[in-house]
């Protein structure tokens, strides 16, 4: 239970179930959703880019949270169901002229229906043997798009992706572009935390913790099961969509095995089960990216001798080594540490 | 009321101060324009990623033309000129990523070389929104047509097949014997860019020479057997590859753990094959990584290689590196090519300056001068640069073989047959 500050009571069921119980909530709320919304027009285009990336990349890991941090079923395989939504994207928008407005749920929609067949062996098998069973997921998928249907994917080559269009107006650039994926992840983000606070979330609870004692108590795991597989790609599904208009240009080699382990990493380092746990872990993760990256040149440029080293080491080195000791010292993630700040912001000027 | 007055009076105050500092700035960024302080190269490549090792000299190879350049040069007609590297670890993302921080920045490059192909491919749409040039490495036909803001400073893929090819045809021992050509290459965008329609047409308008099969890899493949029997049993004597680092190295060795590795060129025996690679299979490392089993690789290249040791341009490059105290092991295709490029792209803005001034250098401009490079020799001889607005990628090579595991030429400079696709070509 979270405490309320001093003078702060929840009177009824209605407001002890609200997601924003205070003036104060409201009001951060909205101060965060305008400065976030005007934040483009005064941003550097490459600092809204990278929102970009952190709010798409938000979404299916926001999708692996429902499926891994609720339902505790484990998948290796979400970047490939991200390539089934980018490529069914694409397709639609590049071969039949699809506005972005239907391509993105189609996409989505295609990927969730492809991950509910990749989830049916999860109703016999679990954990490590479920990992290898939704692996097979990330080779079978990239391969299937570089060959046996590349005449409608373009195999190898990229596949061209024209920028999203609604009227006149062209979503082309990041600042444009970041009004098309953040309220999306935002949407996103606020389906996830009502799903983790109905019957469908109390059930992929129940499941995560026990799936024998759920079975018992009448839940119907093999449903459960299948519809955390299908949210979770259908976010993944939509997050590939996004990148196919991201990036107007859509690989296989964008989807591999490595990015599917990152999700996870990202996930983990942020707080499994816990819905601001996947944004803080995509944001820490991206963020510390991008900063090593520099770091790694500006490194060269003072120590000439070894810029090579530094270039290609340092950067994977660094990151690894953050993620070994954010597990060692902070194994219940990001999410943990902000509920610990906010507890002690609360309970201000008491350390108790 | 008092406070309330000093309030307005301060408020005014800040904005008249914010609306000064605006109009220096504006002075300033127009006072910019007219010769800037100095003239930026924008880079971004895979530096950590999978092609790090292969990259690891661009940034001492810019560095070191930067500052031979602005000493021996005195930079663009007085403007020094630097560098802002970026590095993208191979990932499109990040490449974007990098793309969108150098497209806002003031005043707008001209041009930058946003590496590695597929980084390329998603700008595509974006240079030629923004009118930035992106000069790289690529010669993928479906990349470079139609013709756009990507200009690739190597050969083109299926190009340079056709021209090695038509070389070996040449040569004594093989004049009236049937080559048989297998192209066995990376399972990725860059690796079937042989894999290419004008080719195949090519090969089968070819007498004695034939195109029987096409097999692919791996880039993570160490043995390539099951593709080579495959090859054989079509009767294949040259095995083509566009790969780059251990890719020609792997299709090297199982031909020599199989024994059908030939290592001479006149050696025209039934149960040989021999091999050919793409430029970019041509670098001192290919060598290094594979020794003694790439003895008789041929491969196309339109620069020189460091084992030219007389060669005029590899004695000056030879020459600078031992200046900046730069270790041996950055001798490297890279480093050549980062100084020929650098050379071009610096003779055609000082071009630009000189006829339009300052003002005048910008993406269209700095396009149309470089489409329109014309068998420009730069650097002593390193390359000749041969483009045109209809053909974005180098025209000419010469045919380099390996022997005594040194890569030298075994041709002049010659054009390759044009294998643009049909409706690019006017």
């Amino acid at each position: 239970m979270a405490y309320c500050p001093c003078g702060t009571r929840n009177f009824d069921y209605k407001k002890d179930m609200a997601v924003f119980r205070t003036p104060f909530h409201w009001g951060a709320l909205v101060i965060l959703l305008g400065v976030l919304f005007i934040s483009p027009a005064f941003l550097h285009g490459s600092i809204v880019n990278l929102i970009n990336e952190i709010a798409l990349i938000s979404i299916t890991v926001m999708g692996l949270n429902i499926l891994t941090g609720f339902c505790g079923q484990i998948s290796l395989g979400q970047s490939a169901f991200m390539a089934v939504g980018a490529y069914v994207t694409a397709i639609l928008a590049t071969r039949y002229n699809f506005n972005f407005l239907i391509a993105l749920p189609c996409g989505a929609l295609g990927a969730g229906i492809v991950g509910v067949l990749f989830g049916l062996p999860s109703v016999r098998i679990k954990g490590f043997y479920l990992a290898m069973s939704t692996l097979a997921a990330q080779f079978i998928i990239p391969a299937l798009i570089s060959n046996p249907f590349a005449f409608i994917t373009n195999g190898t080559n990229s596949l061209r992706v024209p920028a999203p269009q609604l009227g006149s107006l062209t979503f082309n650039t990041p600042q444009t572009f970041f009004y098309i994926v953040v309220p999306i992840a935002i949407i996103a983000i606020y389906i996830a935390k009502n799903i983790s606070r109905t019957g469908i979330g109390r059930a992929f609870i129940a499941i995560r913790d026990d799936d024998l004692a759920a079975d018992v108590m009448g839940i119907n795991t093999f449903r459960y099961k299948l519809l955390a597989f299908f949210l979770c790609t259908l976010y993944a599904g939509m997050a590939g969509g996004l990148w196919a208009y991201w990036l107007r240009s859509i690989n296989p080699d964008h989807f591999m095995l490595n990015n599917s382990i990152q999700y996870l990493a990202m996930l983990i380092v942020g707080g499994m089960g816990s819905v601001p746990g996947a944004v803080f872990g995509v944001s820490f993760l991206l963020i510390l990216d991008h900063l090593l990256r520099e770091f790694a040149l500006q490194m060269g440029v003072f120590f000439p001798t070894w810029a090579n080293l530094f270039q290609q080491a340092s950067t994977p080195l660094l990151y690894g080594l953050v993620i070994v000791f954010f597990l060692i010292f902070e194994p219940r993630g990001l999410a943990h540490r902000w509920e610990v700040m906010k507890t002690t912001w609360r309970l201000r000027p008491f350390s108790y | 009321m008092k406070k309330a007055v000093q309030l307005k009076v301060l408020v005014v105050l800040a904005l008249l101060f914010a609306f000064l500092a605006q109009a220096v700035l504006c002075v300033q960024a127009k006072a910019d324009t007219v010769k800037p302080e100095k003239w930026v190269y924008y880079y971004t490549g895979d530096l950590s990623g999978p092609m790090g090792p292969l990259n690891g000299a661009t940034i001492p190879a810019l560095k070191d033309f930067c500052q031979w350049y602005n000493s021996e040069k005195g930079g663009i007609k007085g403007v020094p000129i630097d560098i802002v590297v970026r590095d993208n670890g191979g990932e499109t993302t990040k490449g974007v990523a990098a793309y969108e921080e150098f497209r806002l920045i003031k005043p707008k490059p001209a041009m930058g070389s946003f590496h590695p192909a597929y980084v390329g491919e998603a700008l595509k749409d974006r240079l030629a929104e923004d009118k930035i040039l992106n000069f790289f490495n690529t010669a993928s036909n479906p990349i470079l047509f139609p013709v756009g803001w990507l200009v690739g400073c190597c050969p083109s893929y299926p190009s340079s097949v056709a021209a090695m090819m038509l070389w070996v045809q040449k040569q004594p021992q093989w004049k009236d014997k049937k080559i048989k050509v297998g192209l066995l290459t990376w399972d990725n965008s860059f690796g079937k860019g042989i894999f290419d329609p004008e080719l195949r047409k090519w090969f089968k308008q070819q007498k004695n020479m034939e195109l029987v099969a096409e097999e692919v890899f791996s880039p993570k493949d160490v043995d390539v057997s099951t593709q080579v029997i495959r090859l054989k049993n079509k009767g294949v004597n040259w095995i083509i590859d566009n790969t780059i680092g251990n890719g020609p190295v792997v299709v090297s060795k199982t031909l020599n753990s199989m024994g059908l590795l030939a290592t001479d060129i006149n050696d025209t025996s039934p149960n040989k094959i021999h091999r050919a690679t793409c430029v970019w299979g041509t670098g001192p490392e290919v060598l290094k990584i594979g020794g003694p089993v790439m003895e008789g690789l041929i491969g196309p290249r339109p620069w020189v290689t460091w084992d030219e040791t007389d060669h005029p341009a590899v004695k000056f490059v030879t020459e600078q590196m031992k200046k900046n105290n730069r270790d041996t092991r950055l001798m490297s295709d890279v480093y050549l090519i980062k100084w020929a490029k650098m050379a071009l792209i610096t003779q055609i803005v000082e071009k630009i300056v000189n006829e339009k001034g300052w003002e005048g250098v910008t993406g269209e401009n700095f396009r149309r001068e470089l489409l329109n490079t014309r068998k420009c020799s730069v650097l002593h001889g390193m390359t000749v640069f041969d483009f045109d607005p209809n053909y974005p990628m180098m025209k000419s090579i010469k045919v380099y073989a390996v022997k005594n595991g040194k890569m030298l030429p075994v041709s002049e400079m010659h054009e390759m047959p044009d294998l643009r696709p049909p409706q690019y070509k006017k």
